[in-house]
């Protein structure tokens, strides 16, 4: 009997006491410690940049056909090219240095290596060095310690003649190899030499294919002479764009590597019988954007405005003065085929030209002045996007003008730094400008510096003279602006096992 | 004890019919046991011939003086008085003999306390249990005596404490041990009671000629109270003497410590729990075989005994008696430590010099005799178990078999229908790729990484190679892994494929624990595997919860088989089993590796489960012991480093944590953990507007009420509360779980799963609704019987089936609900297969050596990147650990290579970087791999063809893999060191060896049996 009621009583506790517990997991909510750790989740955000930056700048100006045929008279020659170039290296920099495109990769003292230089105690100051080795291209390589806005490399180089077959001005800064580029050249028509020239500073080989589209139809032109262009390692190609695609007004290029990144310029000569109409080099233009300013043309110069749109657009041009805008036409940019837009006579004060389009197009200029005895020098202005900081090296031996255009409809300063030739900063100036209002000065140094901290500004310099104005030989060239800004960016990198499914 | 004493002499019957025979002392030595002496005493003065002096050795100590009391004894002769008959006495001492190690001691002890009269010639033994079974005995004993003179001493027949049953009628010698050649327990029906002479007797109720004990200097210790008497009897028989059995005396001998009934210090022992005492008989054959054996061949007998040992010891195990097993092998180390002993005692024993051949020959057992007797003991065993049943019982049981049988064949057979049908896209593809969703990867493996991954405690698919426990689950594919024949993908699908109808058979076994109807266990196999589905598992193809699931309702099916407390259909009570004790510790591994933290319920619940079984409790401890073992490395590591939050990796498992899935570490109450376990959002507005989720909800909440009604009914007390405790141990784990933050997540971290806890918990119910089921065996009625009772019989028996079926109807329901919800839930990253991965060119290079990595990366945004250390060609799963994400979310996972890796993928998901290339090349990567996604890839891959040292080899529509050409030294820092170090450390060989050694030791007893029941120890 005791252990009956025994067994009772156990029974009923252990029961009650199952029924509590249960009872209490169910209203256990929001009670009982929570393991606070991890909150910083999966991952690791690293802060990355670039550190090492590297461009390609171009040789003197080679003649287009130096074939000896028939006498003196009709032999194409140089006469007296001259060449200059500057590289300078600004910010935050390890070491910069510039080697021929031919020397090793890893030598930094290899033959003919030249080494950029600041000036002693200096830590503001820029790295600077001139050349004249116009013989081959070389390969401007920098180290950085620390990306940010104000570090960067800029190089320009120019080759300048006042007789032979070259007369003129022909200047380009140093390209930055990419995997894709776009080029706005003038015509190939009879006595027009459009060279593609893609160099490969890697050592891995890669094939370039080239597209072509014209001003005759839409659509890409049929090439001549095929499209794809190999590249060994640390070498060059070339390819003639006037063979290729021979007839146009203008042409519009694209060029694609698969494998590496490639430098490409356009080396363009125009004669005009034996009477030299120009030279230049083109460098790779900016994205395609729907409001483009290009500063450099000044009253005087003849414009022509060669414009891309891949779906059509129209596009309303204008003129940016010192005052204000002067209007220069509307017009429709036809679908995938190149236009050539005849803008005539610069006006007076004009110092850029602004084109508005509905769409993404992409635009270049090309100001012509006449010199004695028909000649003609004619110069590739780029569209300038306005960036935080900008630099333009100035080579030797050639006036450069600064022309300041704002693109947007408030007032707006810059900061134009120019820095002596040993690096160290020569003078700061403020210079204010209005709504669509430009500017113009005269720059003296090695490297010439515009920091706007409103994004407002475009810019660049033109060079002209050096002592060809003396001598009656039209002699320009414009020089875009190398953006001084070495991207970081915060890359969140996370461990998964997923990555492969 | 005095007490004892003095009532036994009170209780004496008067009697003119006994005579004393002085030259006769009994030795009656008593212990802390004083159940069977009373009636040893009144068999001792009851005899016919009364000992001169009976001797009471106390072997306890609470003797210090000897007391002496004598009663006198008239004997009348049957024939006419010729004088007046004297009276006789007979002196009853009581001496200590404190302090003695057998029983011989104790009678050494004995005598020399109680000064023996010098008239005293012969010595009669007795055991405190072992009575004289007739009055007639000693009378037969001195019979003899005196009929042979010249014989060394006399035994007497042993029988069982009824006095009906023969336990041995003196001993032959056989090699080195001696058989009695009678069948213990077989009825005495005079069938030996021709013999004579013979080797040895027992000691028990043996006539002893003080003569003999002195030339033989006194009863030899070293044997122990087992073996001593054979002991001595050899030394007689060597000696020349000659050892006759009387068997007309008959001695009642309880045998008390020989069957357990006794401790070693000679404690009475409960009934019910009998100790084993295999160690102690072991250790004394041992001694007697030794000591029989020559003592310049002992090294050599030893190594054979060492040898001997194993091969028994496998034989024991496959027999079922693991204590024995265990005993077999401590032998060889116990002959050892009683080395010096053992060669004094051959050094008397060979003083006594050696039986001739022939007369050895008469005294000694043939192998035909013992095949023999052999035969006929077995014989004896076999009949001894068996109820006899008539042809219409036999046919009753045959035909519930069968339909049990179909039964579970068919719920099987419907759950795996089911399954396939519902996933068959996915599995229709299943032979061309790896099972992979967004919480398992897939996997690539070759069975050697596998082997590798599985027990070298080294992670070599995270960075440049971790050390870390390997994750046990991993151990559970290798054994699927072998089923497939070494494809380890196939073998993830096979496991998904299988679980459906091995989890609703295993809950179908552990239903049959509390009740024999049999559409109650269809419905709790179904209803589980319903669980299954409702819980989201096979639509993300939760494998090692599907493990759990497969394998933990089996596991505490045979532990209830093993501790004896299940219905039965048979008409027997259920015997606990240790072979079934076993299989529950062979089918606790796989839950216990899939999911860890399963450990600290079980061991609360077999803390609590020791508390409420009748028997077998050392058993039920024992059961979770090769689930430890196999998970040791991830136990110590825990324990090691918990201050570092090294605890964490106990709460996680093979699958990748999802932040949708698991969420943040809260502190949810039993609802909300059902709720996210059902996939769910939280609160009432999504309960609501989901009628399957509001279903299932309901259906759980159902099955906790009936469950709740377990715990009132009588009869099933103990089997309710201990599944009751399992429910509430679960429902606490899974509180716990969802608390502790086991891996990082996108924002924050990632809780543990509720799944292991809630998956516990359901079975605890299930196992209580089936409680409530009832019984339900249908045992085998004759038809007659009066007709009134049979009605009322049959009334109630439809009654109770009516209400198991409306019970089965409800648990149907509840399964539809939770397949309802299972199949409306929407998880992301369904199961699928994977039959993409890296190009053939990277997994052939990897396939010839085994160190290439190939290093993956994915853009997911412009500015996020993800990274994997492949060496496999997709995944890879074997690389998921769950030991990292531990450490990761604990802040010290700071291993250099992920480090250094993760600097890489950042760098060239901005720029194209030469130097990322060069650190790749050297931590001993020989080719990247880019996964093709959104135009953030183009950049990557771009920056990637733009760095030095990188060749494009292969791109296609699934990505674009690129060798990297740098050449030269990849000296040191690819990891390769650190898993030689892991793989040959001492630790993990112990731990192989140890676990191997023990889960072979558990499939041996685990084996079953061809036939016969055997008695198990």
């Amino acid at each position: 009997m005791a252990r009956r009621m025994l067994r009772i009583v156990t029974a009923s506790v252990t029961g009650l006491v199952v029924v509590a517990a249960l009872a209490a997991l169910c209203v256990a909510g929001a009670v009982g410690p929570v393991d606070g750790a991890g909150a910083s989740g999966a991952g690791a955000g690293h802060e990355v940049s670039q550190s090492r930056l590297e461009s390609y700048c171009d040789r003197s100006m080679p003649l287009a056909d130096d074939a000896d045929y028939g006498d003196s008279e009709f032999q194409a020659s140089a006469g007296d090219l001259s060449y200059a170039a500057r590289y300078a290296a600004l910010g935050s920099v390890y070491d910069a240095s510039a080697r021929p495109l031919d020397a090793s990769a890893d030598a930094a003292d290899a033959d003919g290596a030249i080494a950029l230089n600041r000036a002693d105690g200096e830590d503001g100051g820029a790295f600077v060095v001139s050349s004249a080795d116009g013989a081959r291209g070389h390969i401007l390589l920098t180290d950085l310690l620390k990306a940010g806005e104000g570090t960067g490399q800029v190089g320009a180089t120019v080759s300048k003649a006042k007789e032979g077959d070259l007369r003129g001005i022909s200047a380009a800064t140093c390209v930055v190899p990419a995997l894709t580029a776009r080029f706005l050249v003038t015509g190939t028509q009879t006595g027009a030499t459009q060279r593609l020239v893609v160099t490969n500073p890697s050592p891995k080989a890669t094939a370039v294919d080239i597209t072509l589209r014209g001003t005759s139809q839409a659509g890409a032109l049929a090439m001549s002479t095929g499209g794809t262009l190999t590249v060994g390692p640390s070498s060059q190609a070339t390819l003639d764009l006037s063979a290729a695609a021979s007839g146009e007004d203008a042409l519009y290029v694209t060029v694609a590597s698969g494998q590496t990144p490639v430098a490409v310029v356009v080396r363009s000569v125009t004669m005009d019988g034996l009477t030299p109409h120009g030279s230049e080099v083109a460098v790779p233009l900016a994205d395609p954007a729907s409001t483009l300013a290009l500063p450099g043309v000044r009253q005087g110069d003849r414009v022509r405005l060669l414009a891309y749109a891949r779906d059509g657009a129209h596009a309303t041009v204008s003129w940016a003065t010192g005052d204000g805008l002067v209007d220069a036409g509307d017009h429709d940019l036809p679908a995938d085929q190149v236009a050539s837009l005849d803008l005539g006579d610069a006006p007076d004060g004009a110092m850029a030209v602004l084109v508005t389009a509905d769409s993404k197009v992409t635009v270049g200029a090309v100001a012509t002045r006449d010199g004695a005895d028909g000649q003609q020098d004619y110069a590739l202005v780029p569209a300038a996007t306005p960036a935080g900081s900008g630099a333009v090296a100035l080579p030797d031996g050639v006036r450069a003008t600064l022309t300041l255009a704002n693109t947007t409809d408030a007032n707006t300063s810059v900061t134009v730094t120019t820095y002596g030739a040993d690096g160290r900063e020569d003078e700061a100036k403020q210079v204010e400008l209005g709504a669509d209002g430009a500017e113009g000065m005269d720059v003296t140094g090695s490297v010439v510096v515009v920091e706007d901290p409103d994004d407002a500004v475009a810019w660049s310099v033109r060079l002209t003279d050096g002592g060809l104005d003396k001598a009656k030989v039209a002699g320009l060239s414009v020089l875009g602006p190398t953006p001084l800004d070495v991207r970081q960016t915060t890359v969140w990198a996370t461990q998964s096992q997923q990555v492969v499914r | 004890m005095r007490g004892v004493l003095a009532a036994a002499l009170a209780g004496r019957a008067y009697s003119h019919s006994q005579d004393v025979d002085s030259s006769v002392a009994a030795v009656i030595t008593v212990e802390d046991d004083l159940r069977f002496l009373p009636e040893t005493l009144r068999a001792v003065f009851a005899q016919s011939v009364l000992p001169g002096t009976v001797v009471v050795a106390d072997c306890t100590g609470g003797t210090t003086q000897p007391l002496a009391t004598s009663f006198e004894v008239i004997h009348t002769e049957s024939g006419p008085m010729s004088r007046m008959p004297e009276p006789k006495r007979v002196d009853v001492r009581l001496v200590r003999a404190h302090g003695a190690r057998s029983f011989g001691g104790a009678v050494r002890k004995a005598l020399d306390y109680a000064h023996l009269s010098p008239s005293v010639r012969a010595l009669w033994l007795l055991h405190d249990d072992s009575r004289p079974a007739d009055e007639h005995c000693l009378e037969h004993l001195t019979e003899a005596w005196h009929n042979a003179p010249t014989v060394a001493l006399v035994g007497a027949k042993q029988l069982d404490w009824s006095g009906r049953n023969l336990h041995d009628v003196g001993s032959y010698a056989a090699g080195h041990r001696i058989e009695t050649l009678v069948v213990d327990g077989e009825p005495d029906q005079e069938q030996y009671d021709g013999r004579c002479d013979v080797y040895a007797v027992s000691l028990a109720g043996m006539l002893l000629p003080l003569e003999t004990y002195h030339a033989m200097g006194g009863i030899d210790d070293f044997c122990g109270t087992f073996v001593q008497s054979c002991d001595f009897c050899r030394r007689v028989s060597n000696g020349g003497g000659r050892v006759i059995v009387e068997p007309q005396a008959r001695i009642a001998h309880r045998r008390a410590r020989f069957e357990a009934q006794r401790t070693r210090a000679g404690e009475a022992v409960e009934e019910g729990e009998p100790a084993n005492p295999s160690m102690a008989l072991f250790a004394a054959w041992q001694r007697y075989y030794y000591t029989d054996v020559r003592m310049a061949l002992w090294p050599l007998v030893w190594l054979w005994r060492l040898v001997r040992s194993l091969a028994m010891a496998v034989r024991l195990l496959l027999g079922k008696r693991p204590w024995q097993a265990v005993c077999e092998l401590c032998m060889p180390w116990v002959a050892l430590a009683g080395l010096p002993r053992a060669m004094g005692a051959r050094r008397r024993v060979a003083r006594c010099g050696r039986l001739p051949r022939t007369q050895l020959a008469l005294l000694s057992a043939s192998r035909a005799q013992i095949a023999q007797w052999r035969e006929r003991s077995q014989a004896f065993q076999d009949q001894r178990g068996v109820v006899l049943l008539s042809p219409l019982a036999k046919a009753h049981l045959r035909r519930r078999l069968m339909v049990r049988a179909a039964a579970a064949a068919v719920t099987a057979l419907a759950c795996l229908v089911g399954v396939v049908a519902l996933h068959w896209p996915v599995l229709r593809a299943a032979g061309s790729g790896s099972l992979v969703s967004a919480s398992l990867p897939p996997t690539g493996a070759s069975m050697r990484q596998l082997v590798d991954a599985a027990t070298i405690p080294w992670v070599a698919g995270i960075g440049t190679g971790v050390p870390a426990p390997p994750a046990p689950w991993l151990m559970v594919l290798m054994a699927a892994s072998v089923l497939t024949g070494g494809h380890v993908a196939a073998a993830l699908t096979l496991m998904f494929v299988v679980s459906a109808p091995l989890a609703a058979l295993s809950a179908w076994a552990l239903a049959g624990i509390f009740t024999r109807s049999d559409i109650v266990r269809c419905a709790a196999g179904l209803a589980w595997v319903a669980l299954a589905v409702g819980m989201g598992l096979y639509r993300t193809a939760d494998l090692p919860m599907l493990t759990v699931m497969m394998f933990l309702p089996a596991a505490f099916a045979f532990v209830f088989r093993a501790v004896g407390m299940r219905r039965t259909e048979e008409p027997v009570d259920p015997r606990p089993s240790v072979q079934a004790a076993a299989v529950a510790a062979l089918c606790f591994m796989p839950p216990v590796a899939a999911e860890p933290q399963l450990l600290l319920p079980l061991v609360v619940c077999f803390l609590v489960f020791v508390a409420f079984v009748r028997r077998r409790r050392a058993t039920l401890l024992l059961i979770p012991v090769p689930a430890a073992f196999l998970v040791a490395p991830t136990l110590v590591n825990a324990v090691r480093y918990a201050p570092e939050g090294s605890w964490r990796q106990l709460f996680g498992d093979m699958t990748v944590p999802q932040t949708v899935s698991d969420g943040a570490p809260a502190a949810l109450s039993l609802p909300d953990a059902l709720l996210r376990a059902l996939g769910v959002g939280h609160g009432a507005t999504a309960l609501a507007s989901s009628p399957w989720a509001l279903a299932s909800v309901v259906a759980a909440a159902g099955m906790a009420v009936v469950a709740l009604a377990a715990l009132a009914l009588p009869g099933v007390l103990r089997a309710s509360r201990m599944m009751w405790v399992v429910a509430v141990c679960g429902g606490l784990l899974a509180l716990a779980s969802c608390r502790v933050a086991v891996a990082p997540g996108g924002d924050g971290a990632v809780a543990g799963s509720v799944l292991p806890g809630l998956a516990l918990m359901a079975m605890g119910l299930l196992c209580c609704v089936c409680l409530v089921a009832g019984g339900a065996v249908s045992h085998f009625a004759m038809l007659g019987g009066p007709q009134r009772r049979r009605i009322r019989l049959v009334g109630k028996a439809a009654a109770a089936s009516a209400a198991r079926w409306v019970l089965v109807v409800a648990m149907l329901c509840a399964a539809g609900a939770w397949v309802g919800q299972g199949l409306v839930r929407s998880d992301v990253g369904a199961v699928s297969i994977s039959s993409d991965g890296l190009p053939m060119t990277a997994t052939e290079a990897m396939g010839r050596d085994e160190g290439q990595r190939v290093f993956a990366l994915r853009a997911d945004s412009s500015n996020s990147v993800g990274f994997s250390v492949m060496r496999t060609s997709r995944g890879d799963l074997i690389d998921s650990s769950p030991v990292y994400r531990a450490r990761q979310v604990s802040g010290v996972a700071d291993d250099q290579g992920s480090a250094r890796l993760s600097e890489v993928a950042a760098s060239l998901m901005a720029n194209s970087d030469d130097q990322a290339i060069a650190t790749l090349a050297e931590l001993g990567f020989s080719g990247i791999y880019v996964t093709a996604g959104e135009n953030a890839g183009d950049r990557l891959t771009a920056n990637i063809a733009a760095s030095n040292g990188t060749q494009s080899v292969v791109a296609n529509a699934q990505g674009t893999y690129y060798r990297i050409t740098f050449s030269g030294e990849r000296a040191g820092a690819d990891g390769r060191a650190g898993l030689d170090d892991a793989r040959r450390s001492p630790w993990r060989v112990a731990w192989l060896w140890c676990a191997g050694l023990i889960v072979a030791a558990y499939c041996l007893v685990a084996v079953p049996h061809t036939s016969r029941i055997e008695q198990e120890g």
